[in-house]
């Protein structure tokens, strides 16, 4: 269980940084659990925090109380990929944030994947947002999986009564 | 140069670096043991309602009970001090530990976990740190407390601030209570002040503090012990090596201090004996089991509180004659406490009734009998206690069938007052007290015997660790030598002129011969 977490990177809602621990310091937690050498920590912290546009001289000394929301998310993301995992789970991650920040950061996730060396399932509650990143959706209802599919054919061919009412909204904005 | 401090300030720096090392070891300790309880209540309910309630129990516990409990295992001392001050402490840290890590969102637990931590790391790397607020106000809550309570340590000879407050109290000096208090005050407002600061601070400010914080109070923790050794050193040269000194008691009052100095400046002037004095007990049960313990190797006592406290039997008849009294006394503190008389004193501190002398004058008044007639118009004032006893002021009115006018039940230290004023004209008093000259009243004789005797002996252990021939030397210097009239008049002098016991011994001694007079500059 502990090296399946380890090869899995975590981002949380309301990006779940420790207040105790500057940004740097959260960002080497999970590779010093892993046992990193402190050089290879400190060059993978600025790699990763030039990666997710934050400067690190500037950022890796402040606590997370003294970033605004869409940076400490980002600091959470640059967390969630410390170790290099090959799948992300990320978890309503965006839903905490204003929409200008929201797609700058949905931007940001599509730009990951197109890199195309890793996996990451997204949980979400925006349809929208859903299918502006996904490769591949899947639905779930009470616990049962209703469909998995690209997003044209879940607009397109919907498997389930429940997808097609679901997708009905989306499908009328993106027809107009 | 005089001072504004009552005492030496050597002796004020000794007595507040002992309290300052008895809080300090104190919490540290409390740390130690509570942090882990606390840890244990937070995974297991079961824990808790074990531990919670035990906690708060002894919490309830009055401190000088808890001393008095703790005595006859941990004897006298900084170690019982030390103990009593953990058990206190606890509480507050178990249960803010717990508390704090209760707080603790959930949301890093679920955190730490997704990055691989295991329970422990997530202990001490989040919970831990998140919890520390919290944590802190209990360290601060234990150290007020201890701070506090540590002034009790003085009851059972561990020093601290607390020993001039108890010195005060008995003296009656309140420049010398309030140089034990007011420290003591400053000192735990100090702390509070201090560590509420660092309870207030943010999490991160915190973190960078946190090391500097352990590490002065380790350095505290260890030099307190160093400085105070130094600090000793020249006092008592040489104090650790060769045979035990001897080691003096008193109880806390004047009178007992007075006589603890004669004896101690007798042993030290005239028989050239190293001498420790501790001076200043809380209760006759923790002095004598200190007796017994042969921790002090004796101190002046009172038949009648032999029998009543530490014996638990009635006192013999008043018509006993007083030899025949002593050596009963003897025979019993020998068969059944291994303790024995080695010598009376010559006087009595007992109950007796004082009238002032302008009356005893008018009414002819010498003896309790007198008051039968004039009684009816006088009113009287009394301490609780003389009127509960069964050999008080019951006893007194079966013997001598006396009415008062009125009888008003005041506190045994505010009677000397009340009948110096007029505010009563007949009173309960102690009969060695030094207002009862100062004030001018006279002392009715108990011509039908009717309080039990409470000659002043001074009490040893039969099996001394010390010279037994020293011990009965001393016995045998001052049998019978302090009477009544000495002890009133060197009470006064302490009580109401405010000199010290031992600069009061000092003349007694000279005047009565035992040491060579002191040589005055002019």
């Amino acid at each position: 269980m502990g090296t399946l977490r380890r090869e899995c990177g975590f981002v949380f809602q309301n990006h779940g940084l420790f207040p105790h621990l500057t940004v740097g310091e959260n960002i080497a937690l999970p590779m010093q659990i892993a046992g990193k050498s402190p050089e290879q920590i400190a060059r993978q912290v600025d790699k990763l925090l030039v990666d997710v546009e934050l400067p690190p001289q500037e950022y890796a000394r402040r606590y997370p109380d003294q970033l605004s929301g869409g940076q400490a998310q980002r600091v959470g993301v640059a967390r969630a990929l410390a170790n290099d995992p090959d799948i992300l789970l990320m978890d309503e991650p965006f839903s905490a944030l204003d929409g200008i920040v929201r797609s700058e950061l949905q931007q940001f996730v599509r730009q990951l994947l197109k890199q195309g060396s890793k996996t990451i399932i997204f949980v979400t509650h925006d349809l929208m947002e859903a299918l502006e990143i996904a490769d591949q959706i899947a639905v779930l209802h009470e616990g049962r999986l209703e469909q998995i599919a690209p997003p044209t054919e879940m607009l397109g061919n919907p498997g389930t009564p429940f997808v097609e009412s679901l997708f009905e909204k989306p499908r009328r904005l993106l027809r107009i | 140069m005089k001072s504004f401090l009552p005492v030496s300030p050597h002796e004020f720096a000794l007595r507040f670096l002992e309290h300052v090392q008895l809080t300090f070891c104190a919490v540290f300790a409390a740390l130690l043991i509570g942090v882990p309880l606390g840890v244990w209540c937070y995974r297991s309910a079961w824990a808790k309602r074990v531990v919670f309630p035990f906690v708060n129990i002894i919490q309830t516990i009055p401190g000088l009970a808890l001393l008095a409990f703790l005595l006859p295992v941990m004897g006298i001392g900084f170690a019982p001090a030390i103990t009593a001050l953990i058990i206190y402490s606890l509480l507050p840290i178990v249960r803010n530990t717990a508390t704090g890590l209760q707080g603790v969102d959930r949301q890093f637990l679920a955190v730490g976990e997704s990055l691989g931590m295991g329970p422990f790391q997530i202990l001490m790397k989040v919970e831990f740190p998140l919890a520390a607020p919290v944590m802190i106000a209990g360290i601060r809550t234990a150290t007020v407390w201890s701070v506090g309570i540590a002034t009790l340590s003085a009851f059972i000879g561990a020093g601290g601030l607390g020993d001039f407050i108890n010195r005060g109290l008995a003296l009656n000096n309140n420049a010398l209570l309030l140089t034990g208090a007011i420290p003591a005050a400053l000192l735990a407002i100090g702390l509070d002040t201090l560590i509420g600061y660092m309870e207030g601070m943010r999490l991160p400010r915190l973190k960078k503090v946190f090391p500097a914080v352990v590490i002065t109070a380790m350095i505290l923790l260890v030099s307190t012990p160093l400085i105070k050794r130094a600090m000793e050193g020249p006092v008592f040269t040489g104090g650790n090596e060769g045979p035990r000194k001897l080691c003096i008691g008193t109880k806390n009052w004047s009178e007992q201090l007075i006589i603890g100095e004669i004896i101690a400046q007798l042993a030290e002037t005239k028989y050239g004996v190293a001498v420790e004095r501790k001076f200043g007990f809380g209760s006759t049960d923790l002095i004598a089991t200190a007796l017994e313990r042969n921790e002090i190797d004796l101190y002046p006592e009172y038949s009648g509180t032999v029998w009543s406290v530490l014996l638990k039997e009635k006192t013999p008849p008043a018509s006993m004659p007083k030899f025949e009294q002593i050596a009963r006394l003897n025979e019993e503190c020998v068969d059944k406490l291994g303790l024995k008389i080695i010598s009376e004193l010559g006087f009595e501190n007992t109950y007796a009734l004082a009238v002032r002398k302008k009356d005893a004058q008018e009414k002819k008044m010498t003896t309790i009998g007198d008051l039968q007639g004039p009684g009816k118009e006088m009113v009287a004032g009394f301490n609780s206690e003389f009127i509960g006893r069964e050999d008080g002021w019951p006893a007194v009115k079966k013997a001598y069938g006396i009415v008062f006018k009125d009888i008003i039940t005041l506190d045994a230290m505010l009677v000397y007052e009340a009948l110096k004023t007029g505010k009563v004209d007949v009173a309960s008093v102690f009969s060695t007290d030094g207002r009862i000259d100062a004030f001018g009243f006279v002392l009715l004789e108990d011509d039908r015997k009717v309080f039990p005797d409470y000659s002043c002996i001074l009490l040893g252990n039969q099996r001394p660790v010390v010279s037994a021939d020293i011990i009965n030397e001393l016995g045998q210097c001052l049998m019978g030598r302090i009477t009544a009239a000495k002890i009133r008049r060197m009470n006064a002098e302490v009580d109401i002129e405010k000199k010290s016991p031992a600069e009061v011994a000092h003349q007694f001694l000279e005047e009565e011969g035992l040491i060579p007079a002191k040589v005055r500059l002019p």
